[in-house]
């Protein structure tokens, strides 16, 4: 066993993981943070995708102690961390109608917190090229576009 | 149950794996390690991270090749000012499976997978790359890619070895690179058909060429016989024989592919030359 200590969603945690065990299960069975979502397995469909030290990466393909003295946020810290608002992703989602069965938001979500951290004025293009890695099954990601899109310019007004 | 440990430095690193030989695994980007363990393939005692080593973290230019650090991850080579003036390398690195995927993953662990399909290793086997690799018994050694693969996900790499870094020539004037990849899907796949092409150009013929062809043979391969023919060639010239047959070192496999790769290799091979003779000729940025 291996003693990590990561930040989580603000707060300081310390667990006992074996090296093997992956951050996706540490989040659901652990800390029963159920928002990134084990599918793939493979890092492809991008729908356990969490905040590491703020950029959007795969949880199936992180081993926990890969966090050690990192940084993790989940889509379930985003609301907290903002100061109990939503996040203006969070709410141009809603506000755009870009949540179908939501089984892939929390990563979309997240893919786009952190691209817009980096790119606040974007092109379509590059919207579709940054979530590119995040599959959505029912949306046909029309409205999802129009919800980044829609976030940029918030973000931008500094909503 | 598995420990997992943070080397800070090279020396530190190959003393564990010295220690722990078969019974450790280095977990770099863990894009293809953290499959491996979770699917039963490996089933590490030690697990090594090449988080901490900074030493492994740099990309430097030095007496013409560009050398790029063990740990270093695609997300640095895209943002590398040296990097960019390799257009086949941006271009194969950004192809590579997501954004996401891109801000772990790293060369070194790209071709320590030894995936026949895998794009950074054919661009790097199109770029007449060096593999630096260090062990506690052997010291520093350098080996070319082209002798670095054994077998589908196979190479000569001994469990105690660790890869400090990946070196491939810098661009110069007269230079271009270019890479195609023919995939079913725009991104997030795995390419069907691989090819890169490094070339030098002077008075519009061929002086020098390096072609990768990837996802056709067991490994990704150095086309030689496309790489004598094309020197003293011009550009109409080069890309006639291009077009002309499939290149000798392809070495497809019996598979649902075969034929399609049979057909469009030689056009990708034309594409990925063409695209490089126009960087060397200074027709792209």
């Amino acid at each position: 066993m291996a003693v990590v200590n990561f930040k989580l969603n603000g707060n300081d945690v310390t667990i006992d993981v074996d090296a093997k065990e992956r951050m996706i299960d540490t989040l659901r069975k652990r800390f029963h943070l159920t928002g990134a979502k084990l599918t793939c397995g493979t890092g492809d469909c991008g729908a356990c995708t969490v905040l590491y030290n703020g950029k959007a990466i795969r949880s199936c393909t992180l081993l926990t102690c890969m966090c050690d003295g990192q940084e993790i946020v989940t889509i379930e810290g985003l609301m907290p961390m903002n100061g109990g608002k939503l996040h203006p992703v969070q709410q141009a989602f809603m506000e755009a109608g870009a949540i179908q069965c939501g089984y892939c938001i929390p990563g979309m979500i997240l893919t786009t917190v952190a691209f817009l951290n980096e790119n606040k004025n974007p092109t379509t293009a590059q919207i579709r090229a940054a979530i590119s890695g995040n599959l959505s099954r029912c949306s046909g990601y029309v409205k999802i576009i129009d919800a980044v899109k829609l976030a940029a310019k918030r973000m931008r007004e500094g909503a | 149950m598995s420990e997992f440990f943070k080397p800070k430095t090279v020396k530190e690193c190959i003393d564990l794996l010295d220690q722990y030989g078969s019974k450790a695994m280095i977990v770099n980007g863990g894009t293809d390690a953290v499959e491996k363990i979770n699917t039963g393939k490996a089933q590490p005692e030690a697990v090594i991270l090449m988080t901490e080593m900074k030493e492994l973290k740099k990309i430097t230019v030095k007496d013409g090749a560009v050398h790029v650090g063990g740990a270093v991850t695609y997300l640095q080579m895209l943002k590398n000012a040296e990097i960019k003036k390799n257009q086949g390398m941006m271009i194969a690195v950004g192809a590579i499976g997501s954004p996401p995927v891109r801000v772990m993953a790293t060369p070194a662990g790209n071709v320590g997978t030894a995936a026949p399909s895998a794009d950074c290793t054919t661009m790097l086997m199109g770029s007449d790359a060096k593999i630096h690799v260090v062990s506690k018994k052997e010291g520093e050694r350098v080996i070319p890619i082209d002798k670095f693969f054994v077998k589908t996900y196979v190479n000569v790499l001994k469990p105690e070895d660790l890869i400090t870094e990946v070196e491939f020539p810098a661009m110069q004037p007269g230079m271009g690179s270019g890479y195609v990849r023919l995939t079913r899907r725009k991104v997030q796949d795995i390419g069907k058909v691989l090819v890169s092409a490094t070339i030098e150009v002077k008075r519009g013929r061929c002086t020098k060429a390096v072609i990768g062809l990837g996802a056709l043979n067991a490994t990704a391969v150095r086309a030689y016989s496309v790489e004598e023919a094309l020197v003293g060639l011009s550009r109409k010239e080069a890309q006639e024989f291009c077009r002309s047959g499939l290149p000798k070192e392809a070495g497809l496999r019996p598979s649902r592919y075969t034929h399609y790769k049979e057909i469009t290799t030689p056009v990708a091979l034309e594409r990925a030359v063409m695209m490089a003779w126009d960087q060397a000729e200074g027709k792209v940025k």
